[in-house]
C-alpha cells in the first residue's frame, strides 16, 4: 500500500511540476493560477479522505470543453500552435487527475506531462526552466521506477486472480524484501540516475544536429511574444520602448585587438532597425517599402562573411553576441563601429541591406543565436563606397543589382529626407535655424559640407541634451499637434524616441538626411562572466545623420546621464548574487541551450586532441621509463654475477610476494568457509585449529564437484546434499552437526568427537569413491 | 515432507530477452522525441532524447545484471486440496556479491518438448487442473542473500499436478527490457479430492447406525467402569484384585474395567452404480494433469469428494473409519483411526484412476457397511438395514453451504485477509 500511495503522490507532484514549468516557460501567471489550483484541488477531491473520482460523463464533458477551447484559441485568438496544444494537453491532464485511474490512465498522465515539458523546452531558454527540467527528470526517474513496481505488482495480482475463482478476491501480493532494501533502492536509483544522465549527456553532445529549425512560423509564431522592448517601428503616442522588464535579451563580449573590454564605464549602442519614414497621421516611424525591397539574401560562407576585404590588418573591435529568441528577426551590430566581418555557425544565410546596414535572419529563430562581428576601430576614407564592393553578384539570390540600379538612384535622392507635413517642416526649419544661431553656427545652411553637417548635427544634439529633460512619462496625446512639435516647441521633455525623433526632424527640416535607429544601449557589465548584459529595459532609440563622404553617423541626443541612470542596475547587496545568477543563466544559454553543430564539432575536436595528447604523453613517459631502466646497469656498473644475483633475489621476492598473496587469499577463504570472520583474532585461531577437519571435508566434496556457495549455510548445504542422495551424503549431515557443536556450541574437540569425525570422514570418502 | 530439488547443479536454465509492449512504447516515445528535436533543433530536446536513450541502455544493463546468476528452486507442499488455495514456495538465491535484484516475478510455465525443454519430444501443455499460472513476486533480493516467495495455486480437481519449468524475470527499473530465465524443474504434487463441509448431524446419524453398538464400545482392559471379574494373572495390578471375592473363592480374582471404543464407520464408495460412460484412454490417463474430466464423470468426482470429506470429518471427530472402493482398483482400508491412516485413504482417493472403472465388478463384502456412497441411482452392494446410503445427486442434504460456490476453510482465510485489508484501507 505504501508503494502505491507513494507512486500516486509522485505522479501528482510530477504533473504539478510540469504545469508550473510550462507556465513559467510561457510566462503565463494566469494559467499557472488556474491550472495549478485545479490540479492541486484534484488531490483533495480524488485522493482525500472522503475523495472519489468524478463520474465518467463529467470527464467527457470536460474533454469536450477542452477541445472547444483548443479550437477557440487556434481560430479566434490566433494562438501559437505549440502553446495552444500544450494548453490543451494541460487541461486533458487535469481531467485525468480527476478521473478514476488505472495503470493505463497513469501512463497517459505521464506521457501528457512529458509532452508539456517537450513543448516548454521548445519555447524557452530560461535557466529557471532548465532547473525545473532537471528536477522533473529526477522525479520522473523515481516515478517511473515506482510505476514499474506498481505495474508488476498489479500484473502478478491479476495473473493470480485469474487462477482462482472469481468470487475469491485475492489480496495484493506481499512485497518480499531482504535486509537493506531501502538503502539498496536509494543507492541504485542514484546509480541509475547517474547512468542515464551520463549517457544522456554523451548523446546530447555527439548527436548530429540538423543545423536550423524547421518549425513553420505559424507553429511557434510569437513564442517569445513581445519579450523584447526593442521594436522595428516606433509609435510616438505609445509607451517608451525601454519601459520593459529587466529580462536579459543579449550577452555581448567585446575584445579590442584581443583585449577584453570590461567595466560598466563603457556604454555602447547596439544597432537594430533603421527607420526612415515618418507618418504624421499615425505618428509612427517605419522602414520604407522601397528600402525593404533592397534586402538581399546572402549565403554565409563556412568561414564567415567578409563584408569589407583588405581591412583585416587594421585594429579591430570584435563582438561576440548571444541573442535569445524573440519575435523579431533583427541582428544587432555595434552602432559606432559598422561590421566588416560577420560569422555565425547557426546560420546559413542572412538578409542584408546595404542602404540601412540592417542585418536580419531569414526566418525566426528559437532558443539562442550566437554570432560574432568584427569592426574596424578607424574607418578609411570612402568606407561607404567600399563597404559592399566585395559582395559578389553571385551571392545575390534575388534579382540582380544591375536591374535595380536606375530605380535605386531615384530612390536614394528621397531617402531619409524631407518631412511629411510641409507646415510643420516650415515651423521646424525656422526653429532649427534659430537654435543653430543661438548655438553659434554661423555658416549657411545650404549645400553643407561634411564637416559642416557634422558640426550642425553635433550642435543640435548638444542643444537637445542640454535644454531638454529626459522623462519616461508618455506625452499626452493631442489630435491637432504632432508629438515631435510638441516635444521640441513646448514640453521639452520626453523619452529617447522623442529625443531621437526631434533630432531627426530638426536635421531633416534644414535638408540634412536623418533616420531613426532602434536597438539597445548596453552598459551593464557582469564581472563574473566578463560580458555585457543587455536587457529588455535597455531598449533605446537614437538618430543617424548622413555626412557626405563619411556615411551615416550615429548621434544620441538623449541626455546620457539620465539614460545611464535609467539603465543602471540597482546597486544593492544582492547585486553580486544577481550577477552570479545571470552568469549561470548565460552559461546555461551559451553552453547548453545553444549547443549547436559548430560547438559540437569543436568539442569533439578538443576531445580527440586531448586523447591524442594524452596518448602521446603516455607513450613518451613509457619511453622515458624504458630508457631509465636500460640505463640502470650503466648507473650501477654491475657485472654478470651481480645480474644473476639480482635476478635470483628478484625471483625470490616475486615468489615470496605471490605466496604471501596466495596465503592471504586462502586464509580469507578458509575463514569464510568456517564462518569465523567476525570473531576476535584469538577466538578465530583457536576455532580454526579445531575445525580444520571441516575444510578437509569441503575439499573432499569439492573434488567430486559438490561446491558450497558462499551464500549458503553449512546446514543448508548438508541438507541439500542429503535430500539428493541420503545414503551417500548422510556423513556430511553428521559432520555438519559436529561442526555446529564446535563452532557455535562452544564444544571442544574431544576424543569421542575426534573418533566420530574420523569414522564419518572415512564413510564419506568411501561413499564418494563409489559411483 | 516438502519435496525440493536438492542442488542447483540439477537445474538447467536458459536466458531470454523480451522487448514487451512497455519497451515498444518507450522506443516510440524516444523516436517521437528525436523527431521533435530534429524538427525544432531545440538542444534541450536532444538532451531529453539522450536521457531516453540512457534510460533504455541502463534499463537493459540493470535487468541483465539483476538476472545474472539468479537461481530459483520450487518448494512444493506435500499435497494440495482441490478447489482450495495451496501456496507454492520458491527459494530464490542471488549469489552476486554487490548487485541486488529488484522486482523479480516468478511464474510456473509449461511448454512443448521433452518436459517442455527440447524442441522435440512429447507434448506437455498447461495442466487443466489449474485455471492459470501461479505467479510470485519478490520486491528486493539483496546480494548474497536468498529469500522465499509464495505463489497461490488453486487446483481445480484431484490427481497429480505436474510442474515443469519456473520462469523468473525482471524488467527493473523502467519495464522496458524484460530479462527472463527459465529453470527446468519437473516436479509433481498430489491434489486431494475436494473437501466438503459435511453436515454435523449426518456424522451423528452415521455413528448411531453403527451395527456394533452405540457411540462407545465397552471393552475390557481400560480404566473406566466395572466390566467383570477374572482369575488373577501375573502382572495384574494389586489395586485391581477383588479381595472379597478372592477370599470367598480362595483364588485371586481380578476386576476388569471397561475401555472406551470410538464408533466405527465402514464406508463403501460404490462407483459401480455409475450409469454414465468414461472414455478410457489407457493407463495413467486419469493421473495425467493435462486432461480435464468429462462432464459424465462429475458425479464420480463428487462421490469421491464426499467420501474424502467423510474420512476427514471422521478423523477430526475421533471416529474409526474404513474405506472400500467398488468399481475401480483400490486397496481396501480397514477400520482404524490415525493421521497416517487418514492420509493414506486421501492419497488413494486422490489417485483413483477412472480409466479402470468397471461397473460390473461388484465386490463381495464380508461386512455390512455402515455407509455406502453411490455415484448413481442403483447400487449392487449388499447393505444391511442400518446401512446409510448417500446418493451424490442428493448431496446438498449432507453438505453445509458456507457460501455459494465457496466451500472450504482456506478460501475463508483468503476472504478474511481481503476483508482485513479493506478494513485497513477504510481506516487509512
Amino acid at each position: 500500500m505504501g508503494l502505491i500511495f507513494l507512486f500516486r503522490r509522485m505522479v501528482f507532484a510530477q504533473v504539478l511540476l510540469g504545469i508550473v514549468a510550462f507556465c513559467m516557460a510561457e510566462s503565463n501567471p494566469g494559467l499557472l493560477l488556474v491550472a495549478g489550483s485545479l490540479g492541486a484541488l484534484s488531490w483533495y477531491v480524488v485522493e482525500g479522505p472522503t475523495g472519489k473520482p468524478l463520474p465518467q460523463w463529467m470527464i467527457i464533458l470536460g474533454a469536450m470543453i477542452a477541445v472547444a477551447g483548443l479550437g477557440f484559441e487556434l481560430a479566434w485568438q490566433k494562438g501559437q500552435v505549440i502553446v495552444v496544444m500544450c494548453h490543451f494537453t494541460i487541461w486533458l491532464q487535469i481531467l485525468l487527475l480527476y478521473a478514476k485511474k488505472d495503470n493505463r490512465e497513469y501512463g497517459e498522465i505521464l506521457v501528457l506531462s512529458l509532452m508539456i515539458m517537450t513543448g516548454a523546452s521548445v519555447i524557452t531558454v530560461s535557466m529557471v526552466f532548465g532547473i525545473l527540467l532537471i528536477v522533473y527528470c529526477v522525479m520522473a526517474l523515481f516515478t517511473l521506477i515506482l510505476f514499474h513496481l506498481k505495474a508488476t505488482s498489479d500484473q502478478v495480482l491479476e495473473a493470480n486472480q485469474k487462477a482462482v475463482p472469481a468470487e475469491v478476491p485475492l489480496p495484493r501480493p506481499k512485497a518480499v524484501v531482504c535486509r537493506g532494501h531501502r538503502w539498496h533502492f536509494r543507492l541504485f536509483a542514484l546509480v541509475i540516475g547517474i547512468g542515464c544522465a551520463w549517457i544522456g549527456a554523451v548523446v546530447f553532445m555527439v548527436m548530429p544536429r540538423s543545423g536550423e529549425s524547421r518549425m513553420h512560423p505559424t507553429l511557434g509564431a510569437g513564442l517569445a511574444g513581445s519579450q523584447s522592448g526593442f521594436n522595428s517601428k516606433i509609435t510616438l503616442d505609445g509607451k517608451p520602448i525601454n519601459d520593459g522588464p529587466r529580462t536579459p535579451v543579449m550577452y555581448v563580449k567585446l575584445e579590442e585587438n584581443g583585449v577584453a573590454v570590461q567595466g560598466s564605464d563603457h556604454a555602447f549602442l547596439l544597432r537594430g532597425a533603421a527607420l526612415d519614414r515618418y507618418s504624421s497621421s499615425s505618428r509612427t516611424w517605419t522602414r520604407s517599402g522601397s528600402i525593404s525591397r533592397g534586402d538581399v539574401i546572402i549565403k554565409l560562407p563556412p568561414g564567415g562573411l567578409e563584408l569589407l576585404a583588405g581591412q583585416q590588418t587594421m585594429p579591430v573591435l570584435e563582438a561576440n553576441i548571444a541573442i535569445r529568441g524573440s519575435d523579431h528577426q533583427h541582428l544587432f551590430t555595434l552602432a559606432q563601429y559598422p561590421p566588416i566581418f560577420f560569422q555565425s555557425d547557426q546560420l546559413t544565410k542572412v538578409v542584408f541591406n546595404k542602404r540601412d546596414f540592417q542585418i536580419r535572419v531569414s526566418s525566426k529563430f528559437y532558443g539562442t543565436l550566437n554570432y560574432s562581428l568584427r569592426s574596424p576601430l578607424a574607418f578609411p576614407v570612402g568606407f561607404e563606397e567600399a563597404y559592399m564592393a566585395d559582395l559578389s553578384e553571385s551571392a545575390y539570390l534575388t534579382r540582380s543589382q544591375e536591374q535595380r540600379r536606375p530605380r535605386a538612384r531615384k530612390m536614394v535622392k528621397s531617402y531619409a529626407a524631407g518631412w511629411p507635413d510641409k507646415h510643420q517642416r516650415a515651423i521646424l526649419s525656422k526653429h532649427t535655424r534659430r537654435v543653430l544661431r543661438t548655438q553659434g553656427f554661423k555658416g549657411p545652411l545650404k549645400d553643407l559640407t561634411a564637416d559642416q553637417t557634422l558640426e550642425v548635427a553635433q550642435l543640435l544634439s548638444k542643444y537637445l541634451r542640454d535644454n531638454f529633460r529626459y522623462d519616461l512619462e508618455s506625452p499626452s496625446n493631442s489630435a491637432n499637434r504632432q508629438p515631435i512639435s510638441k516635444f521640441l516647441l513646448s514640453t521639452k521633455s520626453g523619452h529617447c524616441e522623442l529625443f531621437a525623433s526631434g533630432l531627426a526632424a530638426m536635421a531633416r527640416s534644414i535638408g540634412i538626411r536623418a533616420r531613426l535607429i532602434t536597438g539597445y544601449r548596453a552598459g551593464e557589465y557582469n564581472r563574473i562572466g566578463g560580458y555585457y548584459v543587455v536587457r529588455q529595459s535597455n531598449a533605446h532609440a537614437w538618430t543617424e545623420i548622413y555626412c557626405p563622404g563619411r556615411g551615416w553617423l550615429p548621434f544620441d541626443a538623449t541626455p546620457p546621464d539620465a539614460v545611464a541612470r535609467e539603465h543602471a542596475a540597482p546597486d544593492s547587496w544582492l547585486s553580486g548574487m544577481r550577477e552570479l545568477y545571470e552568469h549561470m543563466e548565460f552559461l546555461w544559454v551559451s553552453k547548453v541551450v545553444s549547443f549547436d553543430a559548430k560547438k559540437q564539432e569543436e568539442m569533439l575536436k578538443e576531445t580527440t586532441h586531448s586523447l591524442q595528447a594524452a596518448t602521446r604523453t603516455g607513450v613518451s613517459r613509457i619511453d622515458k621509463i624504458v630508457k631509465w631502466l636500460k640505463g640502470i646497469p650503466k648507473m650501477l656498473m654491475l657485472d654478470q654475477l651481480s645480474y644473476v644475483m639480482m635476478g635470483t633475489i628478484g625471483f625470490f621476492i616475486i615468489v615470496g610476494l605471490s605466496s604471501l598473496t596466495h596465503s592471504l587469499i586462502m586464509r580469507k577463504r578458509r575463514l569464510t568457509a568456517l564462518q569465523l570472520q567476525r570473531l576476535s583474532r584469538k577466538e578465530r585461531k583457536a576455532l580454526a585449529k579445531r575445525l580444520k577437519w571441516y575444510l578437509t571435508m569441503l575439499d573432499m566434496l569439492e573434488r567430486h564437484g559438490y561446491i558450497r556457495p558462499l551464500w549458503q549455510s553449512p546446514l543448508d548445504f548438508s541438507r541439500e546434499l542429503a535430500a539428493a542422495n541420503p545414503m551417500r551424503f548422510n556423513p556430511v549431515v553428521v559432520l555438519t552437526e559436529v561442526f555446529y557443536e564446535i563452532r557455535f556450541g562452544q564444544r571442544l574437540l574431544n576424543e569421542a568427537r575426534n573418533t566420530r569425525i574420523k569414522s564419518q570422514m572415512q564413510r564419506l570418502e568411501a561413499a564418494l569413491a563409489r559411483k | 515432507m516438502p519435496s525440493a530439488v536438492a542442488s542447483n547443479q540439477m537445474l538447467r536454465s536458459r536466458t531470454r530477452v523480451h522487448f514487451g509492449p512497455g519497451g515498444t512504447m518507450f522506443v516510440v516515445v524516444a523516436i517521437l522525441f528525436l523527431g521533435v528535436a530534429y524538427y525544432s533543433d531545440a538542444p534541450l530536446l536532444y538532451g531529453g532524447f539522450g536521457l531516453l536513450v540512457g534510460a533504455l541502455l541502463v534499463s537493459t544493463f540493470v535487468s541483465w545484471q539483476t538476472m545474472r546468476g539468479i537461481t530459483v528452486i520450487r518448494v512444493l507442499p506435500s499435497h494440495g486440496v482441490a478447489d482450495e488455495s495451496t501456496a507454492i514456495r520458491y527459494q530464490i538465491t542471488n549469489p552476486k556479491r554487490w548487485m541486488p535484484a529488484f522486482s523479480l516475478v516468478i511464474r510456473e510455465t509449461w511448454g512443448k518438448g521433452n518436459h517442455g525443454w527440447k524442441k522435440t519430444g512429447p507434448l506437455v501443455d498447461e495442466p487443466a487442473q489449474l485455471k492459470g499460472r501461479p505467479h510470485g513476486w519478490v520486491l528486493h533480493l539483496g546480494p548474497n542473500q536468498h529469500v522465499q516467495a509464495e505463489a497461490p495455486c488453486w487446483p481445480l480437481r484431484r490427481g497429480r499436478l505436474h510442474f515443469e519449468k519456473i520462469q523468473i524475470y525482471s524488467a527493473y527499473p523502467f519495464g522496458v527490457v524484460r530479462w527472463l530465465r527459465e529453470f527446468e524443474q519437473p516436479q509433481s504434487m498430489l491434489i486431494y479430492p475436494k473437501l466438503l463441509r459435511i453436515n454435523r448431524r449426518m456424522l451423528y446419524h452415521l455413528s448411531n447406525a453403527d451395527p456394533h453398538g452405540r457411540k462407545k464400545l465397552q471393552r475390557a482392559g481400560g480404566q473406566e467402569e466395572f466390566f467383570g471379574l477374572r482369575e488373577y494373572r501375573a502382572g495384574d495390578s494389586l489395586k485391581m484384585i477383588d479381595w472379597k471375592r478372592s477370599a470367598r473363592t480362595t483364588k485371586l480374582v481380578s476386576r476388569e474395567m471397561t475401555q472406551p471404543s470410538p464408533p466405527k464407520i465402514t464406508l463403501v464408495l460404490d462407483l459401480t452404480s455409475f450409469e454414465g460412460s468414461v472414455v478410457k484412454r489407457g493407463f495413467g490417463f486419469w493421473q495425467s494433469s493435462t486432461h480435464a474430466p468429462s462432464p459424465d464423470t462429475q458425479l464420480i468426482e463428487q462421490a469421491i469428494s464426499l467420501a474424502a470429506s467423510l474420512v476427514c470429518d471422521a478423523y477430526l471427530h475421533g471416529y474409526q473409519i474404513g474405506v472400500t472402493v467398488a468399481g475401480v482398483p483400490c486397496v481396501p482400508f480397514g477400520v482404524h483411526h490415525s493421521l497416517p491412516h487418514r492420509t493414506r485413504i486421501l492419497e488413494a482417493l486422490a489417485q483413483l484412476d477412472l480409466s479402470f472403472l468397471d461397473t460390473e465388478a461388484v465386490p463381495t463384502l464380508n461386512f455390512i457397511p455402515s455407509v455406502v456412497i453411490q455415484a448413481g441411482p442403483q447400487s449392487a452392494i449388499v447393505s444391511g438395514p442400518t446401512t446409510q446410503v448417500l446418493r451424490v445427486d442428493e448431496m446438498t442434504q449432507y453438505v453445509e453451504q458456507f457460501k455459494e460456490g465457496v466451500n472450504n476453510a482456506l478460501s475463508r482465510r483468503v476472504m478474511a485477509a481481503s476483508h482485513r485489508e479493506e478494513f485497513q484501507k477504510e481506516k487509512v
